[in-house]
């Protein structure tokens, strides 16, 4: 192994390579081949100082002395340099491609990144072999193996990517028209783009085997990194944790004091600095929980015996084995604590959100027949209304019709309303988009609109969010438009209004235009106005303003039997509810014109009511229907109208708690595992303490305590997570397909009682999983451990 | 035998003990008859494989005689249910092992604390009397030290403070200096003497070492599971006056042992 002048001098050209070509990266390539430059630098530097410090005479030539700062360089480089040599080669190729000579300098740096990594591989064979003996060598290997796959994976994917660059449809396939307009933020479409481009040049498959390289191989680098991580001296790593630290204190509070918590209402995609806050905070957390165990485990010695010897043994120095096993408990236990929350928030976020939006469109507690209509209601409604907790109700009248437009036809259920009550009990009101509930009581106004107060029903997307669903060529017209309008996520303004109806009537005039009732010449006529959903409006391409005609199927009696009547109608409003079966089938009019349209007389359908407390519907159902004391009126609180809906929510709930706890028990197992070497590794302990008269019992809480330590650990950085996760996810927004769920985003709702269920579930399962290796311990015969020795 | 107001310390009567190895019964202790009164000390002496060991361990109720009784007290201890034989041995016994068997996640302080924790002693008084007894054996500068970091024969001390602590009616060592240096050792076993006149506690050391064997007051040697001979050295302010003898009177003269 001795090394020849020629070899030496190689060496050396090869390090200062690495500091210039470092140097050069640094200053001359965009941030992210700097990062890799800045690496090389350090790494140059530490092979450098390396080869200073080889021992001259009495040593063998070619034994290379490292000290820790050198290894530490050489680690932090070899991250780095397979990025380079990945990322800059084929971009090199592409940066002539592309003709943008300025950069070209920085990507010529590949070839140098090349030489480090190759440099850096030999250092680590050599490092492994001198400086840390047979554990360095097998970790140091393990590390070389890992860069040279996750390098050979970069230069396979950015060769497939350059290849892909050169198409001139890359970037722009799989991107919708609004994207195509404004390409920013648009991730995922671009990842699509890049997925259609190399299908179509059949290098998909190449590309995802180049993803599997480089991920087998980071993950190994990251394991062999973490190993020779233990191979540093302890001194180094405490003072290493210790600046650490401080930095992390030092930027919590900055974040703290300079960061937005959440994205800023005007722009709620511009998540950078939430997140640089969030990530911030997070470290600083973790490692306050770090530095805090020790501390808790000096408290829990102060409780006894037992929690004294189970938390010595906790620290005491173990075998690697043990300690992997037992870091891989936690993290078992963790990440399924972790799953749990998040899964039963989100499910918990579905159903607030249904829960909301039922309360929001339906009354709390309704009062009617079995069948038909009732007369003389306005006695009943005075004592509806004195009961206690009963905030406000309503009466209405409902029935089932079928309302034509010029274009197009849909079943609805026609619901008479007192719009002056009404928004005391339901969101109606709130919920308009388009059009008054004044036009309601004065029809008469609806003749006189401004443009802008029609409102483009049809244009609408489904859901107003940035990204509706691109069904139809006119959906993404209406989507460009939508984004078009000067600050993204205000209410429209009257000029794109206008546009909006313009282009509206433009595409739809020829075939459209005798039908419209604005185009007609005639003065129109006052008529009672009808409040449609979103959904209806849609599909009937209806305005406000528009006329339609509503038909109920049962109307008088005729020569040939009961005649369908029919009656116009003006669009007074459109509502969005957030539920789809509102929005496509309910149509509000005033009670008077439903009365008279549905033939009823004076009567009513029913009465709606809400009460105080929406949990505690139920008991004030009963109270109303003790206070009107009739039996033909049915009172029905809502969950009891809706019990089958939330009967099945928790049924899914409490099916899904109980798969994901069943990952809390495989967690467990691991548990079962670690206790089960803790045992064997401390037969001596064991032992030893029998024979000072320790009892089988005190054994057995020495180690259940121990795996509680454990479970409780795991449990707790779980719900951390777990409580992270969905605050990513309430905060940040994970967007769904509105088509598919009728919300833009995953709901999430985060209930205190279901963490601490999960909480105390892991820990008790965690519990029982020690019950069988702490009765082992208990067990051991003392002799054994004390003759071992 | 003489009568007297008290029983002996302990009466160890017509123990056996078999082991089975590999499908092959092999005997061990053959009928150990022996009484130790209080105050006393003796050594076992013997070749490897006499059954020293395993007679301590038996004395100890670390493990069960195949056949007969070890009587503390009077009380037939083999008989105990485990609870109860721990805190027995939490209670009456002290072990000095020759690997010392110090706990290596505790400190010298907490190791000698250790039997009264077990017992369920208030942390602060325990920790008072293992400081007085860790100064006493001369260790007062090494409280705070884990037993990596102490040297063998500071290891040794720390094990004879831990058997000590609880004032127990018995100490049994176990070649408690058989890896120290010969002046350590002698520093240890002038500790053995030095407790036992002052404290009066009552020793039972098994041992290679010959010197320490003669200086002993009674000296028993054991050869293939028997005890081979019996002698008193010295006269002692216990009930036996009449000097060294061959034998000791066996609890049942029926039954010789063999």
């Amino acid at each position: 192994m001795s090394r020849s002048a020629p070899a030496t001098i190689a060496l050396w050209l090869g390090a200062f390579a690495c500091v210039v070509g470092g140097v050069a990266a640094g200053v001359f390539a965009p941030p992210p081949y700097g990062l890799g430059g800045v690496a090389l630098v350090l790494f140059g530097g530490g092979f450098v100082h390396a080869l200073a410090r080889r021992p001259r005479g009495g040593r063998r030539a070619d034994e290379l002395r490292v000290g820790w700062p050198v290894l530490v360089l050489c680690l932090f480089a070899l991250l780095e340099a397979p990025i380079v040599l990945g990322i800059v080669l084929p971009f090199m190729t592409l940066g002539v491609v592309l003709e943008a000579p300025h950069l070209v300098p920085a990507y010529a740096l590949g070839p140098v990144a090349g030489v480090g990594l190759l440099l850096s591989i030999l250092l680590l064979i050599r490092m492994g072999r001198h400086a840390t003996g047979t554990h360095g060598r097998v970790r140091a290997t393990l590390v070389a193996v890992g860069m040279l796959l996750r390098s050979a994976g970069f230069a396979i994917g950015a060769v497939v990517l350059s290849l892909a660059l050169t198409d001139p449809n890359a970037l722009m396939l799989g991107l919708g028209l609004e994207e195509r307009l404004m390409p920013v933020g648009q991730m995922p479409a671009i990842v699509e783009s890049f997925r259609l481009v190399t299908g179509a040049q059949g290098t998909f498959r190449l590309l995802q085997v180049a993803l599997v390289l480089s991920g087998a191989g980071f993950a190994i680098e990251l394991f062999g990194c973490i190993t020779c991580w233990f191979l540093l001296p302890l001194g180094f790593r405490r003072a290493f944790w210790a600046v650490f630290d401080v930095l992390a204190l030092a930027g919590f509070v900055v974040v703290t004091l300079l960061l937005p918590i959440r994205p800023a209402a005007s722009a709620p995609n511009e998540i950078t600095l939430p997140s640089i806050r969030l990530a911030t905070t997070t470290i600083f957390l973790i490692r306050v929980l770090f530095r805090f165990i020790p501390i808790a485990l000096d408290g829990i010695e102060q409780f006894g015996l037992r929690a004294l010897v189970a938390a010595r043994m906790m620290r005491a120095k173990k075998s690697g084995f043990l300690t992997a096993i037992g870091a891989l408990s936690i993290l078992a236990v963790s990440f399924s604590s972790c799953t749990l929350t998040t899964t039963l928030s989100v499910m918990g976020g579905f159903r607030n959100d249904l829960k909301q939006k039922i309360l929001g469109n339906n009354a709390h507690v309704v009062i009617d027949r079995e069948r038909g209509t009732f007369d003389g209601w306005a006695p009943v409604l005075a004592t509806v209304r004195g009961v206690d907790q009963v905030v406000a109700a309503t009466p209405y009248v409902q029935g089932e019709v079928m309302i034509t437009s010029s274009t197009n036809l849909g079943g609805a259920v026609i619901r008479g309303i007192d719009p002056d009550t009404i928004g005391d009990v339901t969101d109606l009101p709130r919920n308009l988009r388009h059009g008054q509930m004044d036009y309601l009581r004065e029809p008469e106004r609806l003749l006189r609109l401004r443009p802008a107060e029609m409102g483009a029903g049809l244009l609408r997307p489904l859901v107003p969010a940035d990204d509706g669903p691109r069904g139809s060529l006119l959906d993404e017209v209406a989507d460009v438009l939508d984004t078009a309008s000067p600050p993204a996520g205000t209410p429209r303004d009257e000029d794109s209004e206008r546009i909006a109806r313009d282009i509206d009537e433009f595409l739809f005039d020829d075939e459209e235009a005798p039908a419209r009732p604005a185009a007609a010449p005639a003065a129109p006529d006052v008529l009672p106005g009808l409040i449609v959903g979103q959904e209806l409006a849609r599909t009937l391409r209806l305005h406000v303003g528009d006329e339609v005609n509503v038909v109920s199927p049962l109307g008088e009696l005729g020569p040939t039997g009961p005649m369908p009547r029919s009656r116009p109608f003006r669009i007074a409003g459109i509502f969005y509810s957030g539920m789809y079966e509102f929005d496509m089938k309910m149509a509000y009019t005033t009670l008077e014109a439903a009365q008279s349209f549905l033939n009823v007389g004076q009567a009513i359908t029913g009465i709606e009511v809400k009460v105080r407390d929406t949990d505690r519907a139920e008991p004030v159902a009963i109270a109303i229907a003790s206070a009107l004391g009739e039996r033909s009126l049915r009172v029905r609180a809502w969950q009891e109208v809706n019990r089958n809906l939330f009967g099945a929510l928790q049924l899914e709930k409490l099916a899904m708690f109980i798969t994901l706890g069943i990952a809390i028990l495989v967690a467990s197992f691991c548990i079962v595992g670690t206790l089960s070497l803790m045992v064997q590794e401390k037969r001596r302990e064991v032992g030893i303490l029998k024979a000072m008269g320790t009892t089988g019992e005190q054994i057995v809480s020495v180690f259940m305590i121990q795996g509680l330590m454990i479970g409780s650990l795991g449990a707790a950085t779980g719900l951390g997570l777990g409580y992270l996760s969905c605050f990513i996810m309430e905060h940040f927004g994970i967007h769904l397909n509105p088509e598919v769920y009728y919300i833009d985003r995953l709901p999430v709702h985060i209930d205190p009682s279901e963490f601490a269920a999960t909480g105390i579930a892991a820990v008790v399962v965690c519990l029982l999983a020690t019950i069988y290796p702490a009765i082992l311990g208990s067990r051991l015969p003392p002799l054994d451990a004390l003759r071992s020795s | 035998m003489t009568a007297s107001a008290k029983p002996p310390l302990v009466v160890i009567d017509g123990v056996h003990k078999r082991f089975l190895h590999e499908g092959r019964s092999v005997q061990i202790l053959e009928g150990i008859d022996l009484v130790i009164e209080r105050g006393e000390m003796l050594s076992v002496v013997g070749p490897s494989g006499a059954g020293k060991s395993t007679l301590l361990h038996i004395l100890g109720t670390l493990d069960l005689p195949t056949a007969g009784r070890i009587l503390y007290d009077g009380q037939d201890v083999t008989r105990y249910s485990p609870g109860r034989l721990a805190t027995f041995r939490n209670y009456s016994l002290g072990f000095v092992f020759q690997a010392h068997h110090l706990l290596p996640e505790f400190t010298a302080l907490e190791n000698v604390m250790m039997p009264g924790m077990i017992r369920g002693g208030a942390r602060a008084a325990l920790a008072r009397r293992a400081e007085a007894l860790l100064t006493e054996v001369g260790l007062g500068h090494r409280l705070t030290h884990r037993p990596g970091e102490l040297s063998g024969g500071e290891q040794a001390r720390v094990a004879l403070a831990r058997a000590l602590v609880l004032e127990p009616m018995l100490v049994l060592a176990d070649e408690p200096t058989g890896n120290l240096d010969s002046k350590t050792s002698e520093s240890i076993h002038a500790l053995f003497f030095d407790l036992n006149r002052r404290r009066g506690t009552t020793f039972l050391i098994v041992t290679h070492n010959n010197e320490l064997a003669d200086s002993m007051p009674r000296k028993v040697s054991m050869r293939d599971g028997r005890i081979e001979s019996d002698l008193r050295r010295f006269s002692y302010s216990g009930p036996f006056r009449d000097g060294p003898s061959e034998r000791e009177p066996t609890l049942d003269p029926t039954d010789p042992p063999g």
